[in-house]
């Protein structure tokens, strides 16, 4: 059994490495090791790749969120947008609709109790102060949206309003349930609600 | 194994693929000088990401429009001088660096763990290394990676016992489609997708196949025979996120091309071992 082993192992990618370059070697080694253990932990240590592509069951829910945005007035719509600017915006606008449903409260503090428990409480802290979001990032944020969009849209802008919209499928269409604004940025910096 | 000459075109078509990749992302807006000093970011459950935030690097690099910019200028420069001087190891090596701390920041300030960018450094690794050796080490070892993404996307599915979850299509359509919906919704797309939501079985089936040409890249760890076929696999993987999730990893697709068969597609009749000794021994002279 031990011979079959050894065998096996001498005809490894590693082995061949590591008789060849060992120090290649044992970076490969080290990686591999690192991305066993990303795997195992199912934490993400980037270079290491989770590449889980929809992996966990997904249900069909009584209803979906959706962040609508107008600017100056009009309806903008994510594919009306170039493609990563699209993402990156309304993935934004995402984040703070989840930020708005949790009256601004930031997941990093149970992310961090749950994933890092083993820390001492004063790292945590730090690490919870630096990652959360907090109260005074609003206006700057509104600033942001008016001036990402003036920039991706190629013209200025002087408001943009938020809209968080939930709907729910009837006949496989989607149907609108509830709508409430969440956030109207103005070109002067002010931010409601 | 590859000469020198052949890395010399591998190297090429890489960055080729990758320069293309970041010239799309500059006319989409989305270099760092381009986000316009984002404020609201997310590191999502990624330690390394945590670090940089912590460490203010994703902050500093968008924040100084000049840092910015020179960023950018790297990113872009390193990839088109690794085009054109293709025998250098210097420019991949700035090349990765530079897309590291482009992941990085553009990945936090996006709000989403868009882990498809990750291939813009990745493909550049291997070229990192001038030594033939160390260069068809890494580069073999580039494809075992892309076997590893694949093969772990599909057991994650069979493990999770998401590809037995008949549901599983309908959920990611209604949660992922919903504004193509509200857009677009007698367009040919919307009106696939409704298809699939009326054809449950049918979707579902579509999830069951994905996962299984993912599972099939286990192969491609014992032998280096359908190694053109696995290529075909994930080019048609790709092809039908789009039509199905309308999700195309562009940068993700360069990683597959590790897959091709690169010494016999470039072997040539007058190329033999010494040859590529004697390139490889004037390469690494430079």
């Amino acid at each position: 059994m031990l011979n079959a082993v050894k065998a096996l192992w001498e005809r490894t990618f590693l082995r061949e490495v590591l008789k060849r370059e060992r120090w290649l070697g044992v970076v490969f080694g080290a990686l591999l090791l690192g991305q066993c253990i990303a795997q195992v932990l199912r934490v993400e240590i980037t270079p290491f790749f989770l590449f889980g592509m929809y992996s966990e069951p997904i249900m069909s829910e009584p209803g979906y969120v959706r962040v609508a945005c107008t600017v100056d007035g009009e309806p903008l719509t994510q594919a009306q947008l170039p493609r990563f600017a699209g993402e990156l915006f309304f993935s934004t606008l995402y984040r703070y609709q989840v930020l708005a449903d949790n009256d601004f409260q930031d997941h990093y503090a149970a992310t961090i109790a749950d994933d890092l428990a083993g820390l001492p409480p004063s790292v945590k802290r730090l690490l919870q102060d630096r990652l959360s979001y907090r109260t005074e990032h609003a206006g700057p944020f509104a600033d942001w949206t008016i001036r990402y969009l003036g920039q991706a849209l190629g013209r200025s802008v002087s408001t943009v309003q938020v809209t968080r919209e939930t709907y729910r499928y009837v006949d496989r269409r989607p149907q609108l349930v509830d709508a409430r604004i969440i956030l109207i940025a103005h070109a002067r910096s002010n931010v409601e609600p | 194994m590859l000469s020198l000459d052949q890395r010399a075109v591998v190297q090429r078509v890489f960055f080729t693929w990758m320069l293309i990749g970041l010239v799309w992302r500059a006319f989409d807006h989305a270099l760092l000088m381009q986000l316009e000093a984002p404020v609201l970011g997310d590191g999502a459950n990624d330690v390394t990401f945590w670090l940089a935030y912590t460490l203010g690097i994703p902050q500093l690099l968008t924040a100084h429009p000049l840092l910015a910019g020179m960023l950018d200028v790297t990113l872009l420069g390193s990839a088109l001088m690794a085009i054109a001087v293709p025998r250098a190891s210097f420019f991949p090596r700035i090349h990765c660096a530079a897309a590291l701390l482009y992941f990085i920041t553009f990945t936090t300030w996006s709000n989403h763990h868009y882990r498809p960018i990750l291939g813009l450094l990745l493909a550049g690794v291997a070229f990192m290394f001038r030594d033939p050796d160390r260069f068809n080490f890494t580069f073999r070892a580039l494809r075992y990676y892309t076997l590893f993404i694949y093969t772990s996307a599909g057991l994650y599915k069979v493990f999770r016992g998401s590809w037995l979850n008949q549901e599983q299509m309908t959920g990611i359509i209604e949660g992922t489609q919903l504004e193509l919906f509200l857009a677009a919704p007698d367009g040919w797309h919307a009106q696939f997708f409704t298809w699939l939501l009326e054809h449950q079985t049918a979707s579902w089936l579509l999830f069951a196949l994905a996962t299984v040409l993912e599972v099939v890249f286990i192969v491609g760890y014992f032998t280096r025979r359908y190694d053109l076929w696995l290529f075909a696999t994930a080019i048609s993987l790709h092809i039908g996120f789009w039509f199905t999730m309308r999700f195309f990893a562009f940068e993700l697709i360069v990683l597959d091309l590790a897959l091709l068969p690169w010494g016999r597609m470039l072997r040539s009749g007058g190329q033999s071992a010494e040859g590529a000794g004697s390139t490889s021994r004037d390469l690494t002279q430079m």
